[in-house]
C-alpha cells in the first residue's frame, strides 16, 4: 500500500517574477525528491485559487519528469529503494503525480460553481474546497461536487463544524483534509491546529480523513510513519492513522480519477493501440486485468530504470487517454463522419512515412525516446513545455500505439487530448501511430482520434482522421515517421499523447452539455452498430473503422500533411491511459466498458514494441515477455 | 520478569535538505547535540511534566555521524510523545534537520539487527555519493561504529 501526500503547494509563476519562479520551481523539485526519498508513492500539486474561476485557471501545472529529478539528486534511486524496503512498499511501484485545485469559497455564488459541469474543474485530477464561512461549509458538505474539504485549522475557525454536516459529507464520499506542516512551522499555530483537528478526528474516527503536508519548503515534509504518529497523538488509533495517509488517499484518488475519466462516472472509452499482435501469447484481456485505477498518466514515474540509466531512462508510459467527452462533443460533426475524408487523409499520410522508413531500425516506438535522448521524462500533460529541456516526449511518444481487436465485442474509442505546443507541431505522432500500426501484423485497426486543442490554434483537424487513416493503412510501412521527428518530438509533449493512442476520437472543445449528451449517445449507438458488425472477426479493422468513419467526418480535408504532422492537443486533461486497462470484473466501469463496442483495443502489449509501461507494478517490464528494446 | 519495557527507535537524521548533495556536512551530529535538541523539543511541546516523565528512560544510545543514523531509547509509555517531539525538531544548532523513523522495536536485540542493516545500506549510499573521495579514516570509523552497535545493551 503506497503512501500519498496530496498537498504540495504549487504557485504558478507570474511572468513578472522570474526569479521567484525559478526559486519556486527548485523548491518544488526538492520537495518532490524528498517525498520520493521518504517513501511516498504519490503526490499532488495543489493550486489554490480564490474567488471566481476564469478560463485562465485551467490546469497548467507541469508534471516533473524523472530526468529533472535526477539532475538534482543523482543518487535518488538507491535512497528511494532503501526507504521503500523499510516501509514495505514495492520497489517498482511508480511514483505518481497528480494535480489538484483548491478553491476558497466565500459566497454562495462561488459555491454554485463547484458542480460537475464546470470545465475548469475537470482539468484537474482532484478538486478541493476550502470553505471560509458557515454557509460555504454547509454547502460544501451537502451539495458541492468536490473530492476534498480542506479546512484551515491554524486560526480560530470562522465557522462551526457540525456533526450532521460532517456525517453528510462522509456519506457523499467527501474526504476531510488535515495539513500538518503548520504544526512544524509555528509553535503558536500548533495549539489551534491540535485543538481544532482533534474535534474533527473525534467525530469522524478517522473515517474519510486524509493527512497531508502543505509544505512550504522541503524542511516541513515528514515521512509516512512520522505523520501517522502525529495523527495518533491527535486521537486516532495507529491503524486508522496509517490508513489516513495510505488507504484513504488511495480510495480518494480512485474516486476522483474515475470521476474525471469516465463519462458520467461509468463509461470509459479508450483508444486501443494498434500494435498489438494477434498472435501474441498474452491474451488480450490480460491487459484489462492490469488496469490501474489510480494511474496519473504521464505523471507516473517508473523507478525501475532509474538505476540503469541516470540521465535518460527510456520509460515510455503507455497510457491511453480516455476520451474527454466534454471536449469531444463540440467537435462532433453534426452530419456524421464521412469516409471519403478519411481515405483522402490516409493517402496523404503515407508520404511522410516512406521517408521515415529508413530511420526505423526497430519497430519499437521506444526508439523515440532513445533518440531524443532527452529525457526520459514522462510527458507533461498539460504543459506548454515550460522547460523545453524536460520535454517529455519519450514516455508517451515511445508508446506504440497499436490497436488490436482482441475482443470483437469491444470497441475502444480512444481519444486523447494532446496539447500542442505552440507552433511546432510537426508531430510525428501520426507517423508514430502509423508505425505502430505497421507493427501489428494483424493490422488491427485502431480508431484513433486526437482531441484537438482549440486553444492552440492548431488545426483542429489533426484529429482522429489521421489516426484512422493511419491505422487502417497497413502497417507494414516500416517504422515510424516518428523516428523522423526527433526534434519535433522533443518539443512536443503532445507527441507523446498521440503516439500512444492508436485511436482517438477527435473531440472538440466542450460545448453545451446537451449537445454533449446527444453526441455521446450517438457514439454509443454507433458503437453498438459497429459492434454487431464486428463480432465475427477479431480483426475487424476496416469495417469498424469504416463504420466509425462514416460517422465521423474528417475535418481535415486539407492538410494531409497536417494530419500527419500535427496533432493538437486539448488543454484539458485527458490522460493517456495505458492500454493495460484491465477488465476488472467487479468493477462497474469495466462492466459497462465491456458492453461498449470498442474500436480498438489498447494493447498492453505495447511491450511488443518495447515500450515501457509507466504504469503500475503489474506492468512491470521485467515481468513481461516483451522487453523493451533500446 | 521485566516489568519495565522500552522502545528503541532507529532514526536517520537528514541534514539540511537545502544544501547541495556533497559529502561535507555543516554540522557533526553527536549524542550530545541530538539529545539536547530532542529535550528542548519535548519541553516546548509537552512542558515540564512531559519532559520529566520522558527523561527517565530517554537516552540517545548510538550515533553514527557518517551515515546519520541514531538509536534512541524511550519508555513504552512515553515513546509516542518522544517520537512526536523528535518529528517536530527543526534544527540542531544552526543546521536544519529532518528526522525520519526507520525502525521501531521493543527489544535491544531486534533494534541492533535493524540498525546494522540500515547502517550498512546507508554506508553504501554514502560511498556512492562520495565516490572517489572515500578515505581510509572514514572506513575505519565505520568499522568502529558497527562494533559499537554490536555491543549495545539496554
Amino acid at each position: 500500500m503506497g503512501f500519498f501526500d496530496l498537498n504540495i503547494p504549487y504557485t504558478d509563476s507570474t511572468p513578472l517574477s522570474k526569479a521567484n519562479s525559478t526559486v519556486a520551481k527548485s523548491t518544488r523539485i526538492k520537495i518532490v525528491i524528498k517525498a520520493m526519498e521518504l517513501g511516498y508513492t504519490g503526490i499532488a500539486y495543489n493550486r489554490t485559487i480564490r474567488g471566481v474561476m476564469s478560463d485562465r485557471d485551467r490546469c497548467s501545472i507541469p508534471l516533473l519528469g524523472l530526468s529533472s529529478l535526477l539532475d538534482v539528486a543523482p543518487f535518488l534511486s538507491s535512497s528511494v529503494n532503501f526507504h521503500r524496503d523499510l516501509l514495505g512498499v514495492p520497489r517498482s511501484s511508480p511514483f505518481r503525480q497528480y494535480t489538484r485545485l483548491t478553491v476558497c469559497i466565500d459566497t454562495a455564488s462561488q459555491s454554485q460553481a463547484l458542480n460537475s459541469g464546470n470545465p475548469i474543474l475537470k482539468t484537474y485530477d482532484i478538486v478541493a474546497v476550502r470553505p471560509l464561512n458557515q454557509n460555504a461549509f454547509d454547502h460544501a458538505c451537502e451539495k458541492a461536487e468536490v473530492d476534498i474539504i480542506s479546512i484551515d485549522f491554524s486560526d480560530k475557525l470562522p465557522f462551526r463544524l457540525k456533526l450532521p454536516m460532517v456525517k453528510a459529507a462522509i456519506k457523499r464520499g467527501i474526504y476531510f483534509e488535515i495539513t500538518y506542516s503548520d504544526l512544524i512551522v509555528d509553535v503558536h499555530q500548533r495549539r489551534q491546529i491540535i485543538s481544532n483537528a482533534k474535534l474533527l478526528l473525534d467525530w469522524t474516527q478517522g473515517k474519510n480523513v486524509i493527512l497531508s503536508s502543505a509544505a512550504p519548503s522541503v524542511c516541513e515534509v515528514r515521512g509516512p510513519n512520522d505523520v501517522a504518529n502525529l495523527a495518533s497523538l491527535l486521537g486516532l488509533s495507529m491503524e486508522r492513522a496509517k490508513a489516513a495517509i495510505s488507504k484513504n488517499c488511495r480510495s480518494l484518488l480512485t474516486n476522483a480519477l474515475r470521476r474525471k475519466h469516465f463519462f458520467k462516472e461509468v463509461i470509459r472509452v479508450e483508444a486501443v493501440s494498434s500494435s498489438r499482435q494477434s498472435d501474441s501469447e498474452i491474451p488480450l484481456y490480460a491487459d484489462w486485468l492490469k488496469w490501474d485505477p489510480i494511474s496519473s498518466g504521464e505523471g507516473d514515474l517508473l523507478l525501475d530504470d532509474m538505476a540503469k540509466s541516470f540521465s535518460a531512462s527510456t520509460n515510455a508510459s503507455k497510457t491511453v487517454k480516455a476520451i474527454d467527452f466534454d471536449s469531444i462533443i463540440d467537435k462532433m460533426p453534426s452530419h456524421g463522419f464521412q469516409i471519403k475524408d478519411l481515405i483522402s487523409g490516409s493517402e496523404a499520410s503515407f508520404q511522410p512515412q516512406t521517408e521515415v522508413k529508413s530511420f526505423l531500425s526497430t519497430p519499437q516506438p521506444i526508439e523515440l525516446s532513445v533518440r531524443t535522448n532527452q529525457a526520459s521524462e514522462n510527458s507533461i500533460r498539460h504543459d506548454l513545455f515550460p522547460e523545453t529541456d524536460d520535454a517529455t516526449l519519450d514516455n508517451t511518444c515511445s508508446e506504440p500505439l497499436t490497436s488490436a481487436f482482441g475482443d470483437p465485442q469491444k470497441l475502444y474509442l480512444a481519444s486523447y487530448a494532446t496539447k500542442t505546443s505552440t507552433g511546432s507541431e510537426e508531430v510525428v505522432t501520426d507517423t508514430v501511430m502509423t508505425e505502430i500500426e505497421s507493427e501489428t501484423c494483424n493490422a488491427s485497426v485502431a480508431a484513433s482520434g486526437s482531441v484537438e486543442a482549440e486553444n492552440q490554434g492548431l488545426q483542429s483537424k489533426k484529429c482522429y482522421e489521421q489516426n484512422f487513416v493511419l491505422l487502417n493503412e497497413n502497417v507494414n510501412d516500416g517504422l515510424n515517421a516518428v523516428m523522423l521527428n526527433e526534434e519535433v518530438i522533443s518539443h512536443q509533449t503532445s507527441a507523446m499523447d498521440i503516439e500512444l493512442e492508436a485511436a482517438a476520437l477527435e473531440i472538440s472543445p466542450p460545448s453545451e452539455s446537451s449537445v454533449e449528451t446527444i453526441k455521446v449517445d450517438d457514439i454509443a449507438v454507433d458503437m453498438d452498430k459497429e459492434r454487431q458488425e464486428t463480432t465475427a472477426s477479431s480483426l475487424n479493422n476496416m469495417s469498424s473503422l469504416e463504420n466509425i468513419s462514416e460517422r465521423m467526418s474528417l475535418r481535415t480535408s486539407e492538410d494531409d500533411a497536417v494530419i500527419v504532422d500535427q496533432i493538437s492537443r486539448q488543454q484539458s486533461d485527458d490522460e493517456m491511459r495505458v492500454k493495460d486497462d484491465s477488465l476488472v470484473p467487479n468493477h462497474e466501469n469495466q462492466v459497462l466498458l465491456m458492453e461498449e463496442p470498442k474500436l480498438a483495443e489498447a494493447d498492453s502489449s505495447m511491450n511488443d514494441l518495447g515500450s515501457v509501461r509507466s504504469n503500475e507494478p503489474c506492468m512491470k517490464l521485467s515481468s513481461r515477455k516483451n522487453q523493451p528494446q533500446y | 520478569m521485566v516489568g519495565f519495557k522500552n522502545r528503541y527507535m532507529v532514526m536517520e537524521v537528514l541534514l539540511d535538505p537545502n544544501k547541495e548533495m556533497s559529502g561535507d556536512d555543516s554540522i557533526v551530529i553527536t549524542q550530545f547535540n541530538i539529545s539536547k535538541a530532542i529535550k528542548d523539543s519535548i519541553l516546548v511541546n509537552f512542558g515540564e511534566c512531559g519532559l520529566a516523565s520522558s527523561l527517565r528512560s530517554f537516552q540517545v544510545k548510538y550515533v553514527n555521524s557518517i551515515t546519520k543514523l541514531c538509536i534512541i531509547r524511550a519508555s513504552r509509555d512515553e515513546y509516542k510523545k518522544i517520537w512526536y517531539s523528535i518529528s517536530m525538531v527543526r534544527s540542531i544548532g544552526n543546521c536544519l534537520v529532518l528526522f525520519n523513523l526507520l525502525d521501531l522495536s521493543g527489544s535491544i536485540k531486534a533494534c541492533k539487527t535493524a540498525a546494522l542493516k540500515c547502517d550498512e545500506l546507508k554506508f553504501e549510499q554514502y560511498k556512492l555519493m562520495v565516490g572517489a573521495r572515500l578515505s581510509v579514516d572514514v572506513i575505519r570509523h565505520m568499522q568502529n561504529c558497527i562494533e559499537k552497535i554490536k555491543i549495545l545493551e539496554h
